[in-house]
């Protein structure tokens, strides 16, 4: 079996994947999927963590599934959010929405 | 671990979860309400959910006589109700209620009288009970979530107008980011310590390590845990530099909403982020270097500097704003900060004249600001959802009540005497200056603030000295009632705060000296 | 004294909850009952407070001094200011006078007031007086004193400034304010180098403190005369006292309860309060009897020539305050409050005499349109006459026995600073009540007397009435208070000889003990009995003078002297023109000095041009527009903010 750092390698790695694609993509549904590869990732630190290191209980594991739950909730609400704007203004790019600033 | 749990003892446990258990089925009961009610008897949906808003602020007060001071763990220790929550919940709810007193009326301008902005609001209103009743880092994520997001559906409630739906997105998204984080965070403290609940995660940072640079050799997670963890709670309480989102979201927001998650939000974070602090951060190990003085890399001199930061930015902004729900947006920043103060001060000395200021600052606050987005929310011109200082113009004269009590307001924010808002400022600084250490962020408050009441004092000059210019804004306002006894009940308590400070601030100081009972 | 500790915050908590629920709620009631509950909030105090009075009674005399805790107000370092009430002998009669006389006033305005459209504001503008000035008196520090001194007057500036229509009315409501706030800023002062000397506002602490000699005699001079100052405001002395007459714009019976009765004794009332403060210096005594002196010397001058029936009783109430501040000012404490409490009573009857009056005769306010009304209002005629006997000091009635011991004692008592003082003082006072005798009997005699009305609207004449139940019924008991009200304390001579009780001092002794030993009577009571025969004499020979010139007709020699006096006549008509004189002193000073050069020129030009607005409006504006740039509405800068501090604070927490 693949040793921890391998796992937690890989969830940071799918951390900055995540966060890299909230930062530079500029459709809002695309940024919504990198907020989810960002949830995964602590998803997959939480799951590793307790397999390797603290196995004899299972909050990571169990608290891995809240957070899959919360993670499609917030992708309802946000999705419901994008079909709003696009009904207004017929776009779904952050860069179209700047009408508040200063 | 736990076993032979009786149905009893499970019942007992739910007693104090009443509250709570109040608001998430009266948010059921309103939806349903909403769907099968004549549309001409929703204007009773207001009255409804104050009702169940009384009711469970009624089962806090009997809660509080009820709980001992060490407050109690149930639900396998996923919740801790405590004095200390309790009083917040107070705060909390009494914010609600106002806000649903105000936004019937506001609603119904706006032709979105609908059920589900109570029941939203009363969602939130639990997710924040829960965030502050816990000591337990998964279950503080979930309270988290759970008043966030309802709150981004609130922000974009008027969805047909533009401003609306961007502030929801911005919100949404920033908030999702910086929850991601502050997930992480979370998962490396549970992959170092293979526990969430804070005293189990203070007794093992406090028996395996020394120094706060032994921590950055060793377990350098920890320390990035421990940032990222900061990082969700700065962005939620809006410190600069992760402050970005708040003036689009509160210029934005349908304005009451504005109000309500102004206090509401900044004050939930507030109380997780004390007993993040009080409990884990405060640790010897994570704030002090090996010879016992406080090491230059440790949170509190983060805090410190963003503090400072925070105090000169969001004053010198403000004063370029015209808009004058985003000036309320930056002055809520530059309250944040002496919020920080507070918490700082409380982590760098141990007595107890320091206790009582969060939460009296806290309570001034409240009154005041939401009291102000209320009025500005009266003022507001239709579909148009922001006020600008030139839409105050003449405001004296349509409606001398909203003036004289935005007058008790900007006070009370500025920090002029007889208001409550200067004691609070009063007492935060002077327990801040007592102690050494802080006495230069006290200096910079101080100037700071007086930059404060340049602008404060301008919302003013609007409302009663410039003339109105065209004949729209002429015709005096009518204020309905439960409006009207909203903002005059802020008032009152603005003042009052102002003229008897003293017996709460003492009961605030008692509330956080409960911590300390082991 | 558990009674009183359980009582005693109720006697404060019922004219505020009338004035809340008036000033809330009254425009959706009805007149009848607005003015239950406005009398109730000050009748039920009153009933109290006769309560408490027995049962401070009974208490040992060394323990008639109840302090009640209510809340810790300000506790900020060293300076610890409580929110508490202090009943004690002083208080005690304050209390009864101003709830007892405050609640015939409110029966009187339940007639005279009937008409008015804004009812409801004019009861919650009383009840807030009441509640004021019961703060004033009841309360245990200087602070909430000072409270209730700030709102008397802002009660007394809302209710002469009540008819605001009109903009002579609103601004004699202003000037009082205006003039009021010269006394208080250095009522204030006082209060802060007290504050700095003695450390505590507590009226226990400050005797404390000037009993062990913490207060040294030079310091003690200034803060009394800051002190003095405040009340030459609050009770219209010499040089303060201009706003007096203009405050009878008001409504009469606020003229009544506040302008004479009640406020203006506040002065009093401080100065008694504090008399262990005020007797450590006597160059201040010696000031505060010489101005009392002088001040009801020349207000009973203008007096005499006045016409208006209300700026007559206002000068005469100004004339009869100094004679309170020369009793305070020889150190005769108890002989003051004995006049303060005569006082309010015959100064109430008669301006609710002079109210009614004014009733009856359609507004009609200038005394020689008046005439011949003694058969046409007979209620009003009787009592009016009563409570002028009592000013005017025959012996049976309650003016003279006050007025006589304040002479007495202004004679008797030894003066430190100058020799010759008390004999001047009494010559001055036996003089003012000449003085009072004439300008009383003349206005009596011109209102009711002098053959018919000489009105010159025949309407007017024809609709001359009496007034209604409540206002005569307040007008018979407050005119049988003038009669017996002085028979609390009887002069010296009789009460030593009588077996009758010296009671209305023996009461006030304790409280006034120390001050008793510090001020030394040089002469023998049984000089009192002469003194008293020349002062009768003397109001019997102006009463005669003023039935000679004024019961039938108006005499032709009185228009003659007039002729003949004409400068001095013309002096008084003008109130030694000090209106004038302030005018042009505020002309001077504040229109032209501050105005032009410090307003126009240091304000606006330098501070607010080139400071505010140039380097520190701009400077920070422009800065503010700077950083404000980075607020530029794309979420993904905000973002990248957001993880760029993240990575800068780790990069510096790792280090």
């Amino acid at each position: 079996m693949a040793p921890l750092s391998l796992y937690i390698m890989l969830s940071t790695i799918l951390f900055f994947i995540g966060l890299t694609g909230v930062l530079v993509r500029r459709n809002i549904i695309i940024m919504m999927v990198s907020i989810e590869i960002m949830l995964n990732a602590s998803n997959l630190a939480l799951v590793a963590f307790n397999r390797f290191r603290f196995y004899d209980s299972n909050d990571g594991m169990i608290f891995s599934f809240l957070i899959i739950a919360i993670a499609a909730a917030e992708v309802a609400v946000g999705l419901a959010i994008v079909i709003a704007i696009y009904r207004k203004k017929k776009t779904v790019m952050i860069q179209d929405l700047n009408v508040m600033k200063h | 671990m736990i076993d032979n749990i009786s149905t009893i003892h499970f019942l007992k446990e739910m007693l104090y979860l009443i509250p709570l258990l109040i608001l998430v089925f009266s948010s059921m009961i309103i939806l349903l309400v909403d769907v099968f009610a004549e549309s001409s008897n929703k204007r009773y949906l207001a009255p409804l959910t104050s009702l169940f808003l009384i009711f469970s602020a009624i089962s806090i007060f009997w809660l509080y006589k009820y709980i001992p001071k060490s407050g109690v763990k149930i639900l396998y220790n996923m919740v801790y109700v405590d004095h200390f929550s309790l009083v917040i919940s107070a705060m909390l709810i009494i914010a609600a209620i106002i806000t649903v007193w105000i936004s019937s009326d506001y609603l119904e301008r706006y032709g979105i009288a609908i059920g589900e902005f109570y029941s939203l609001l009363l969602i939130s209103l639990t997710g924040m009970i829960l965030m502050v009743s816990t000591t337990n880092l998964f279950t503080m994520f979930v309270a988290l979530e759970l008043f966030s997001i309802p709150i981004y559906v609130l922000a974009g409630f008027f969805r047909v107008y533009g401003k609306s739906i961007e502030s929801s997105i911005k919100y949404f998204i920033s908030g999702s980011v910086a929850s991601a984080i502050m997930l992480y965070g979370i998962a490396l403290f549970y992959g170092v310590f293979g526990t969430v609940e804070f005293s189990e995660i203070e007794r093992h940072i406090f028996n395996h390590y020394d120094s706060v640079a032994q921590i950055a050799k060793t377990e350098p997670l920890l320390i990035l845990g421990t940032l990222l963890i900061m990082a969700g709670f700065l962005f939620k309480t809006a410190m600069i530099p992760f402050h970005m989102w708040t003036p689009d979201i509160y210029e934005g927001a349908p304005t009451t909403v504005t109000g309500f998650m102004g206090f509401a939000v900044k004050a939930t974070s507030f109380a997780a982020f004390f007993r993040v602090v009080v409990s884990i951060f405060n640790t010897p190990s994570l704030v002090y270097s090996e010879n016992g003085t406080i090491s230059p890399s440790s949170w509190i001199n983060v805090i410190y500097v963003l503090i400072i930061i925070t105090l000169i930015v969001s004053n010198l902004i403000a004063m370029s704003q015209r808009n004058v729900k985003r000036m309320l947006a930056y002055s809520s920043i530059s309250h944040a900060a002496y919020l920080m103060i507070a918490i700082l001060t409380f982590s760098l000395s141990k007595t107890k004249d320091s206790y009582g200021s969060l939460l009296f600052y806290l309570l001034t606050y409240l009154f005041a600001s939401i009291g102000a987005f209320a009025v500005l929310s009266i003022f507001e011109k239709n579909g148009s959802n922001s006020v600008t200082l030139e839409n105050l113009n003449g405001a004296s004269k349509r409606s001398p009540f909203l003036v004289a009590s935005m007058l008790i307001f900007i006070f009370s924010m500025a920090g002029v005497p007889p208001f409550g808002g200067f004691f609070g400022k009063f007492y935060l600084l002077k327990s801040a200056f007592v102690d050494g250490s802080l006495s230069t962020l006290v200096l910079i408050a101080v100037i700071t603030s007086v930059i404060g009441a340049f602008y404060y004092l301008r919302v003013l000059v609007f409302m009663f000295m410039k003339d109105v210019e065209s004949d729209e804004n002429i015709e005096t306002l009518n204020v309905p009632f439960l409006g009207k006894l909203a903002i005059a009940l802020s008032a009152i308590a603005v003042v009052y705060l102002g003229v008897f400070p003293n017996s709460l601030i003492q009961f605030m100081g008692e509330t956080i000296s409960n911590f300390f009972i082991k | 004294m558990d009674t009183i500790r359980g009582w005693l915050p109720y006697i404060l908590l019922f004219p505020l909850m009338g004035m809340l629920i008036n000033g809330i709620l009254g425009n959706y009631f009805s007149k009848k009952w607005i003015h239950r509950i406005a009398i109730a909030a000050v009748l039920i105090p009153f009933v109290i407070m006769t309560t408490l009075f027995f049962s401070l009674q009974s208490l040992p005399e060394e323990s008639r001094s109840v302090i009640v805790h209510i809340a810790s107000w300000i506790e900020v370092g060293y300076l610890k200011i409580s929110f508490s009430l202090l009943l004690d002998q002083l208080s005690a009669i304050m209390v009864m006078i101003i709830t007892g006389i405050g609640t015939l006033i409110h029966i009187y305005s339940v007639g005279y007031m009937h008409k008015d459209s804004s009812y409801s504001r004019y009861f919650t503008y009383l009840n807030l007086f009441i509640f004021a000035m019961l703060m004033l008196v009841l309360g245990s520090n200087i602070l909430m004193m000072f409270i209730g001194w700030e709102g008397v007057g802002l009660a007394s500036y809302l209710l002469i400034g009540f008819y605001f229509q009109e903009d002579s009315k609103a601004s004699a409501g202003k000037k009082a304010f205006i003039t009021n706030r010269v006394g208080d800023f250095a009522f204030l002062i006082g209060i802060f180098i007290l504050l700095f000397v003695v450390g505590s506002l507590d009226f226990a602490e400050i005797r404390e403190a000037s009993n062990t000699g913490v207060i040294t005699g030079v310091v003690a001079t200034i803060i009394t005369l800051m002190f003095f100052i405040g009340a030459t405001g609050k009770s219209a002395q010499i040089p303060l006292y201009v706003w007096l007459p203009d405050a009878m714009a008001g409504p009469t019976p606020v003229s009544a309860l506040i302008h004479a009765a009640t406020m203006v004794t506040a002065g009093i009332y401080m100065i008694s309060r504090l008399h262990f403060l005020f007797i450590l210096s006597p160059f201040t005594m010696s000031i505060i009897a010489i101005i009392g002196a002088l001040t009801a010397f020349f207000a009973a001058t203008i007096a005499l020539v006045q016409t208006d029936i209300k700026k007559v009783l206002a000068y005469s109430t100004v004339s009869q305050l100094g004679y309170m501040f020369l009793a305070v000012g020889v150190g005769a404490f108890p002989a003051a409050m004995l006049h303060l409490v005569t006082h309010a009573f015959f100064k109430a009857t008669l301006f609710l005499g002079a109210g009614s009056v004014i009733h009856a005769m359609s507004d009609e306010q200038d005394i020689m349109n008046m005439g011949g009304l003694k058969d046409k209002i007979k209620t009003t005629h009787k009592t009016f006459l009563f409570a002028t006997i009592a000013i005017t000091g025959v012996l049976p009635f309650s003016g003279f026995i006050s007025k006589d011991e304040i002479l007495w004692r202004a004679f008797a008592t030894g003066n430190g600073v100058i020799s010759n003082l008390p004999i001047l003082l009494w010559i001055v006072g036996i003089i003012t009540a000449m003085l009072t005798s004439f300008y009383m009997w003349r206005l009596y005699f011109l209102v009711f007397h002098s053959g018919q009305t000489r009105h010159q609207d025949e309407r007017v004449i024809a609709h001359i009435h009496e007034s209604p139940l409540s206002m005569r019924l307040a007008l018979w008991i407050l005119a049988g208070l003038s009669i017996v009200g002085g028979y609390i304390a009887l002069p010296h001579f009789i009460a030593h000889s009588a077996p009758i009780i010296h009671s209305f001092q023996n009461w006030l002794d304790p409280y006034f003990s120390t001050s008793i030993e510090n001020t030394k009577i040089v002469h023998s009571a049984s000089m009192e009995a002469i003194f008293m025969f020349v002062s009768w004499g003397l109001a019997l020979f102006s009463f005669f003078w003023a039935k000679k010139w004024y019961f039938k007709e108006k005499s032709i020699t009185s228009t003659m002297w007039a002729n003949s006096f004409k400068t001095v006549y013309n002096i008084l008509q003008k109130k030694y023109y000090v209106d004038e004189f302030y005018y042009w002193l505020i002309d001077i000073f504040i229109i032209k000095f501050s105005h032009k050069i410090l307003w126009r020129t240091v304000d606006f030009v330098l501070i607010d041009g080139f400071l505010i607005r140039g380097i520190i409006g701009w400077g920070t504006y422009i800065t503010g527009r700077v950083l404000s740039i980075f607020q530029n509405g794309n979420l993904q800068f905000y973002v990248i903010t957001m993880v760029a501090a993240i990575m800068a604070i780790f990069y510096w927490m790792i280090w």
